[in-house]
């Protein structure tokens, strides 16, 4: 999955219009990205990447960023 | 061992409800509307101040008890599953014990279970009864987890609501409501920090640093004495552990998802039960969801999913169904039963 695609992803589970997301929005910015906002994308995540749940930064995450960052670490991403 | 019948189950729930209007109107800047959307909850009973779990523990007892002639004089032990006691000391169970008019030569204990209550409660039963310890157990599951949560914590005060269910397990079977078969339940303390009230037992006792608000990394507001939920990591462990947990406990039995008419889960939420019912690829239309008008109900809530589909009409005679409960501990359990 490229990033672009992940992007696309995170806005469908966070119920966003077309363009709403992009990689320097957070928590902070993005309304919709309350607790149960983030579990949408947590089960995103399990679904598209089978994670085990285990992965502390994978749980936590509280920016596109950050995730971009960490699932690139776990070669699940790619540019 | 001989068959272990469920006889009958009644619920009790506060007579007043918090909605989600009401939070909205108390706190402008929560979206509740979205906060519904996804959880599927639109009410919460809510206990009064004075209103304890083993009150409405004590209300479905009776009213069991009034519904099914002659078992108040059977129970021979009663479980009390509960994380809200009335005291620290003694067991609630002695307590309710004398107030449900029982005598004194029954057995009575808590146990403290959460989400997986229910599950834990049938099996302990089953086994008293199985091993002739006891021949009629009054299962008592009750909470009040609002008295927890800190009013300005959003991530747990739309999701829970306080209630307690009494199920009545024999080994009689006259017009049971359902057969009990086999049980497997699990355990990971990894997980315990995932859901806790940090403050009041004896590792934190009460202090008044415990009771100081903080706001934490999602922007809630909480103290030690208060419940603190990370809701990530419970729906990560949810969606792994129990698919494969459940996998393995019908392959245990020869049986298969096509194999169960229902399913009913801890109704902890319509996204949790959604999400799992997708990661075990069971169809939703075979999945219990009552949460609508309740909330979370902590270990009353399969009991009285279970009282409330039955009421429906939803289970036919032979329909056989799965029970599975998980969360807070971390703990979880399943057993498989058949409707009579």
């Amino acid at each position: 999955m490229t990033r672009n695609e992940l992007l696309e992803q995170m806005r469908i589970s966070l119920g966003l219009p077309e363009g709403g997301l992009t990689i320097k929005d957070s928590q902070e910015t993005i309304d919709e990205w309350d607790s149960l906002g983030h579990l949408a994308l947590v089960a995103m995540l399990h679904e598209k990447f089978a994670l085990d749940g285990s992965d502390e930064e994978l749980r936590s995450f509280r920016s596109v960023e950050a995730l971009f960052i960490r699932l690139t670490d776990l070669g699940l991403i790619e540019d | 061992m001989s068959s272990i019948f469920v006889k009958g189950i009644e619920y009790a729930i506060p007579g007043a409800s918090e909605t989600n209007d009401d939070l909205q109107r108390e706190f402008p800047d929560w979206r509740m509307s979205e906060v519904y959307s996804k959880s599927g909850i639109w009410s919460r009973p809510i206990a009064k101040t004075s209103e304890t779990a083993s009150d409405l523990s004590c209300i479905a007892a009776l009213d069991l008890f009034e519904k099914q002639p002659g078992a108040k004089d059977e129970v021979d032990y009663i479980l009390n599953c509960t994380q809200s006691p009335d005291y620290p000391i003694p067991t609630t169970a002695c307590i309710l014990q004398d107030r449900l008019g029982l005598g004194t030569s029954i057995g009575a204990l808590d146990f403290n279970l959460g989400c997986s209550g229910y599950i834990y409660g049938l099996q302990l039963a089953t086994a008293l009864i199985g091993t002739r310890q006891a021949e009629s157990v009054l299962l008592l599951t009750g909470d009040t987890y609002s008295k927890y949560i800190n009013r300005q914590d959003r991530t747990v005060r739309s999701l829970f609501g306080d209630g307690a269910a009494a199920t009545l397990v024999s080994a009689t079977g006259t017009e049971p409501m359902f057969e009990l078969g086999n049980f497997a339940v699990g355990t990971d303390g990894r997980g315990a920090g995932s859901l806790i009230v940090p403050s009041g037992g004896h590792r934190t006792p009460k202090g008044p640093e415990t009771s100081t608000e903080f706001q934490d990394a999602a922007g809630c507001t909480r103290s030690q004495e208060n419940l603190a939920m990370d809701g990530p990591a419970i729906f990560a462990f949810v969606l792994s552990a129990i698919p494969k947990f459940l996998n393995e406990f019908l392959a245990n039995e020869g049986l298969k998802v096509d194999d169960i008419d229902h399913f009913v889960f801890h109704q902890a939420n319509k996204m949790m039960l959604e999400n799992l019912a997708r990661a075990c690829r069971i169809p939703l239309s075979k999945v219990v969801i009552d949460v609508h008008d309740l909330g979370n109900l902590v270990s009353a809530s399969i009991p009285v999913a279970l009282k409330r589909s039955a009421e429906s009409g939803r289970f036919l005679s032979g329909d056989r169904i799965v029970l599975c409960g998980f969360g807070v501990g971390l703990s979880w359990g399943a057993c498989i039963c058949s409707w009579k």
